[in-house]
């Protein structure tokens, strides 16, 4: 049979139940703003039912309730979306980091403008026609050479200012390395804990929150993959993108992962101008592996892509720029030679590089050591504007090879010059319209992405996180289930009163 | 779903910052007054913007090109019309000086200020266009004529270019306009010269050319012109001048000869055998010409002494047929043999070998060389005057082999001593001057030939041919044998002549031509600037087009981005407005 003790302590249960699940709401409620914090949910089961046992027959209640306990506390976390997530995340990071580099190389070479090179080249041709119509006109010859001094320094200042955004990104490069092997020291260190507590059958809620976040940040600066293993641990793995499909796969499967356990196997940030590896990555331990894929998302992979295919590498926009600063300069010395200056001289560059050391010398033809950085006007013309061989003929009056100049800005680059099939103005227009386009594009993935995250954010949300209004409510509901089984307890100790002070006493 | 606070500040946030990012946008079109501000605004945009800009600053450059060539082409012109000016003004003075009723003082008079207008185009030639020459060809630097209109410049083209491969030359050829054979400099230079020289036609003697200097082409009409003989010297014509008042008209005396006669442009040879014939003055020869040619034209006869007779006869180099002309004996010589023939015009006497009286050899008839090919060494040789002409000239001399008197100092003011010049032909000639028999001269004969020694020096003739030069570079000649044979004449005897060369006339011609080049000049130019003007006209409207195809590229639409500035500043406004109550309130403000 049941006595009455039996329901003081079905309510005690309920009592130390709703005063965890009170502790449970404080902890949302103190966490409700903390990055990467889950809803956490106090989880009540019934007790055990007791069947009341009687020696008269089998027809009684049934089972009776005990109480209450708290089996376990859930945290509000959804694995799949997680993954999806993180896959995005490094594309949101990706793109991110493309529009800010690309808002600085588009601040390097402005367009449309009149002090971009455009304006320039425009300029330049023009002041030879000017010096075609009035040869012996010594202004002319000065806006000539003053036209050709700005068009050199601004290839100079672009190259310059390329090059530095190019060095800027190199040490975003490494910037990030440091941060993955960081991350992944963090991650491993978690692992060691996480699989401890689980060790002996508790749940780590709170570390695992920090070990997803270190995770979400991991992978806006490069791909990953991750797998948790049955201790409770997670392998970490650089990832690329299996081709044809929204999946990730493992990038280097040869290697160690990243971070397997409470071990991890660093990267080490190859930089610029370091010949070796294809993605700028190395492991620092083992030794090195010269040929992986390069990670092409994340912060990472579009640090690397603008260092080395963007601004750097053989179609990047300095190597693009030194094509152009070389076709000028071949094509303006070579007709420039044939020419004659006003003192009947002829056969000198109208172009040469700084410093003179390494100047150029006839035919001017294949000027490989030309670049835009050092492009400048021959100092001889820039001592003396006489010096320009604008005659075709000796006489001081014939301008017909300023002519020939300024008509070179219709010339179309022969197979094999620095620029094949097109003028000097349509490659930059290509060079301006490609950065462009792509510029935009990153911008607008950017946006787009920024609107991706935004979404799964909100369905993180939804599923853990802390919402006050319902915390309250959840509040209330558990202060009143207290104050119900303080009743309840209130209650039986009048029973038992009743029963030990005025039950058969004779009174 | 479950929506908690954080979304809520998430979306807030992230919805703000659109506007925000959508404002800047928008503020940075509106503050620029560009739709464009980097490439990534509108990449395609903006190569086409890059673009266009290039094509308006081509356009412009194009546009100046074009300003700086019109200015060349009417800085030319105006060059051209004054050179026009002085052309015409130079032609009124050219009819002027070629009035005959002028004298050497007028003509002096009009050639200076001929003078004048040369040194005018001197100026006009060296015109500049800002610190250019612009008749220099390409040696824009150099003043290209001097005082004496000696050019210093090329004939280079400058040629600008004025649009897309349109290229035009805005100089003038210079050598043309100024010192080709229509050129302005060359005419005026004859015109002064004609004017300067033109004097009264005075021969000095029979002995040489009377010439009055003017030389040049005639170009003025076919006229028969007279000129009358003013002096006569033992029957010889000593003086001469341009008839303008008439005179005595010669008559020739008949049977004996006819006028002097002419020389005629062409030429025919014709040639008779002297051998048994004892002809008389005024008999008569019949000659077969050969060869085409107008037959009325065949006017004139040419002499030859005596020997193996050969007569030249000229006449225009083209005869119809065969025609047979007659021919007159109109000289002998002491052996009765013909030295002279002309063509005989009034029939005469008909050839019946008669035998004639000895005449005599008029003294002064000539001398003549007839000298062998010379092949000695260089050497010099002794001439010796062997007889000596009323006057003191050399009528005969010969080799001296035995010295003779040497040759003394020239008499003062007469002349220096005859000069011989010994070529392979060995033809030795003597200035005017006064020597004494039995002069010696020396003279240097010069080597080659077929080794043969000079020999038979005997005498030198008189030129065969006498010309006198009329006024206005008029000229005629007469042969000189052909009235010895008995023409007499007398001082006011008047002979026709047939022009030939020319002055003053052809000046005014010249004149002509040179006012027709420039005219030609001035057109072409003209016809150049209408052309740059209206290139210019279109470049200026492609740049117009071009300027606005930019604007409507690149520029900003103030008044829609006004607009969406507006919208989006608005709900900006109400955004903040709204997510300040939204974010606030919660249910632990009502758990109180």
């Amino acid at each position: 049979m049941t006595t009455i003790f039996t329901a003081l302590n079905t309510a005690n249960t309920a009592l130390g139940s709703d005063e965890i699940a009170l502790e449970t709401i404080g902890h949302n409620v103190a966490n409700a703003s903390t990055p990467g914090y889950s809803l956490q949910t106090a989880n009540l089961q019934a007790t055990p039912p007791y069947t009341v046992p009687s020696m008269m027959n089998t027809v009684g209640p049934g089972q009776i309730g005990t109480g209450v306990k708290v089996t376990t506390i859930g945290r509000g976390r959804d694995a799949l979306l997680d993954t999806q997530f993180r896959y995005e995340n490094q594309y949101a990071g990706q793109y991110a980091t493309l529009d800010t580099q690309y808002t600085q190389v588009q601040g390097i070479l402005p367009e449309p403008s009149s002090t971009g090179l455009g304006a320039k080249l425009s300029a330049f041709w023009n002041g030879w026609q000017a010096l075609a119509d009035d040869p012996t006109n010594m202004g002319a010859r000065a806006q000539v050479q003053q036209n050709g001094s700005a068009l050199a320094a601004t290839l100079n200042s672009d190259a310059q200012q390329l090059t530095q955004t190019q060095q800027t990104a190199d040490k975003y490069v490494g910037t990030d390395v440091t941060t993955i092997n960081s991350l992944a020291t963090q991650i491993a260190n978690l692992n060691g804990q996480i699989s401890a507590v689980g060790a002996v059958n508790q749940q780590p809620n709170d570390l695992l929150d920090q070990r997803d976040q270190l995770l979400d940040q991991l992978s806006n600066i490069v791909p990953i993959t991750y797998t948790t293993q049955t201790n409770g641990t997670v392998t970490v793995n650089l990832a690329t993108q299996v081709p044809g499909a929204t999946t990730l796969q493992v990038a280097r499967p040869s290697e160690a992962p990243l971070v397997s356990g409470t071990s991890t196997n660093l990267l080490l940030a190859v930089t610029m101008g370091v010949p070796t590896y294809a993605d700028g990555l190395a492991y620092m331990d083992p030794v090195l592996f010269p040929t992986q894929p390069a990670p092409i998302g994340g912060t990472l992979g579009a640090a690397i892509q603008m260092r080395d295919s963007v601004i750097g590498g053989s179609t990047g926009l300095i190597s693009q720029l030194n094509n152009i600063a070389q076709a000028l300069a071949q094509d303006v010395n070579v007709q420039h030679a044939t020419g004659y200056d006003l003192n009947g001289n002829t056969g000198k560059p109208f172009f040469n590089v700084t410093p003179p050391a390494v100047a150029l010398t006839a035919p001017f033809s294949a000027v490989s050591t030309v670049t835009a950085a050092n492009i400048t006007v021959d100092p001889a013309i820039v001592a003396n504007p006489q010096a320009i061989m604008a005659a075709t003929a000796g006489a001081v009056g014939d301008g017909a090879n300023a002519q020939a100049i300024s008509n070179l800005r219709s010339a179309v680059g022969a197979v094999g010059s620095p620029l094949p099939g097109f003028t000097i103005e349509q490659s930059y227009e290509n060079v301006i319209t490609t950065m462009g386009a792509n510029a935009q594009l990153a911008h607008n993935n950017n946006q787009t992405q920024a609107t991706v995250m935004q979404s799964l954010t909100a369905q993180r949300q939804a599923v853990g996180g802390v919402n006050q209004d319902e915390q309250m409510t959840l509040l209330i509901q558990f202060q009143h289930s207290y104050e119900a089984a303080a009743r309840v307890v209130t209650t039986v100790d009048s029973m038992l009163n009743t029963i030990v002070n005025h039950m058969g006493l004779g009174n | 779903m479950r929506v908690t606070p954080i979304t809520i500040a998430n979306d807030i946030i992230d919805n703000l910052e659109n506007t925000y990012q959508n404002i800047q946008s928008l503020d940075r079109q509106l503050s620029s007054g560009k739709r464009i501000n980097q490439p990534s605004d509108d990449p395609a945009g903006t190569a086409y913007a890059v673009d266009m800009q290039a094509t308006s600053d081509w356009n412009k450059q194009d546009q100046s090109s074009s300003q700086t060539a019109l200015n060349w082409l009417q800085t030319t012109s105006s060059a051209l019309q004054q050179l026009s000016d002085v052309a015409a003004r130079a032609r009124t003075l050219a009819v002027q000086g070629a009035n005959d009723t002028n004298t050497a003082t007028d003509r002096s008079g009009i050639a200076q200020e001929v003078s004048q207008l040369i040194q005018q185009v001197v100026q006009i030639g060296n015109t500049t266009y800002g610190s250019s020459a612009i008749f220099a060809g390409t040696q824009v630097t150099t003043t290209p004529f001097n005082a004496q209109g000696g050019y210093a410049g090329d004939t280079g083209a400058i040629s600008h270019q004025l649009g897309p491969g349109y290229t035009m030359r805005v100089n003038a050829d210079p050598t043309a306009i100024f010192t080709g054979t229509n050129g302005i400099f060359t005419a005026l230079t004859n015109l002064e010269q004609h004017l300067n020289t033109s004097t009264a036609f005075t021969p000095a003697s029979n002995t040489g050319t009377a010439t009055l200097g003017l030389t040049g082409t005639y170009a003025g009409a076919a006229a028969t012109y007279t000129v009358q003989v003013t002096s006569v010297t033992a029957g010889k014509i000593t003086g001469i001048q341009y008839a303008t008042t008439g005179g005595a008209p010669w008559t020739p005396v008949a049977g004996v000869g006819t006028p002097p006669t002419f020389a005629l442009p062409g030429g025919m040879t014709a040639s008779f055998t002297n051998g048994a014939l004892n002809p008389a003055v005024g008999d008569q020869f019949t000659i077969s010409a050969s060869g085409p040619g107008p037959a009325s034209a065949f006017t004139t006869l040419a002499t030859k002494n005596s020997g193996n007779e050969q007569v030249a006869i000229t006449s225009p180099s083209t005869l119809p047929g065969n025609p047979t002309i007659t021919v007159r004996a109109a000289q002998l010589d002491v052996n009765d043999n013909v030295i002279g023939v002309q063509v005989s015009t009034d029939g005469g006497i008909t050839y019946s070998p008669t035998i004639m009286a000895n005449e005599a050899k008029p003294a002064a008839e000539g001398l003549n060389f007839n000298a062998t090919l010379y092949t000695g060494p260089t050497t010099n040789y002794l001439v010796r005057v062997a007889s000596v002409a009323p006057g003191g000239t050399p009528a005969t001399i010969t080799t001296s082999t035995d010295g003779g008197v040497t040759w003394s100092a020239p008499v003062a003011g007469v002349g220096s001593p005859p000069q011989f010049t010994v070529a392979p032909s060995l033809v030795v000639s003597f200035g005017g001057g006064t020597a004494q028999a039995n002069d010696q001269f020396s003279f240097t004969a010069a080597a080659g030939g077929a080794g043969q020694n000079i020999s038979g020096i005997t005498a030198l003739t008189y030129p065969t041919t006498t010309t006198f030069n009329g006024g206005n570079g008029l000229a005629f000649s007469w042969t000189q044998s052909s009235y010895n044979a008995g023409l007499v004449v007398s001082n006011g005897d008047h002979f026709t002549f047939t022009p030939t060369t020319t002055g003053l006339g052809n000046d005014i011609g010249a004149l002509d031509n040179v006012i027709n080049l420039l005219s030609g000049q001035e057109a072409q130019f003209g016809a150049q600037s209408n052309a740059v003007q209206a290139n210019l006209t279109q470049l200026q409207s492609i740049g117009t087009e071009v300027q606005r195809a930019l604007s409507l590229d690149a520029d900003a639409d103030i008044a829609a981005l006004t607009t969406q500035m507006a919208t989006a500043n608005t709900v900006y406004q109400a955004a903040l407005a709204v997510d300040a109550r939204s974010i606030e309130p919660t249910l632990v403000e009502f758990l109180k």
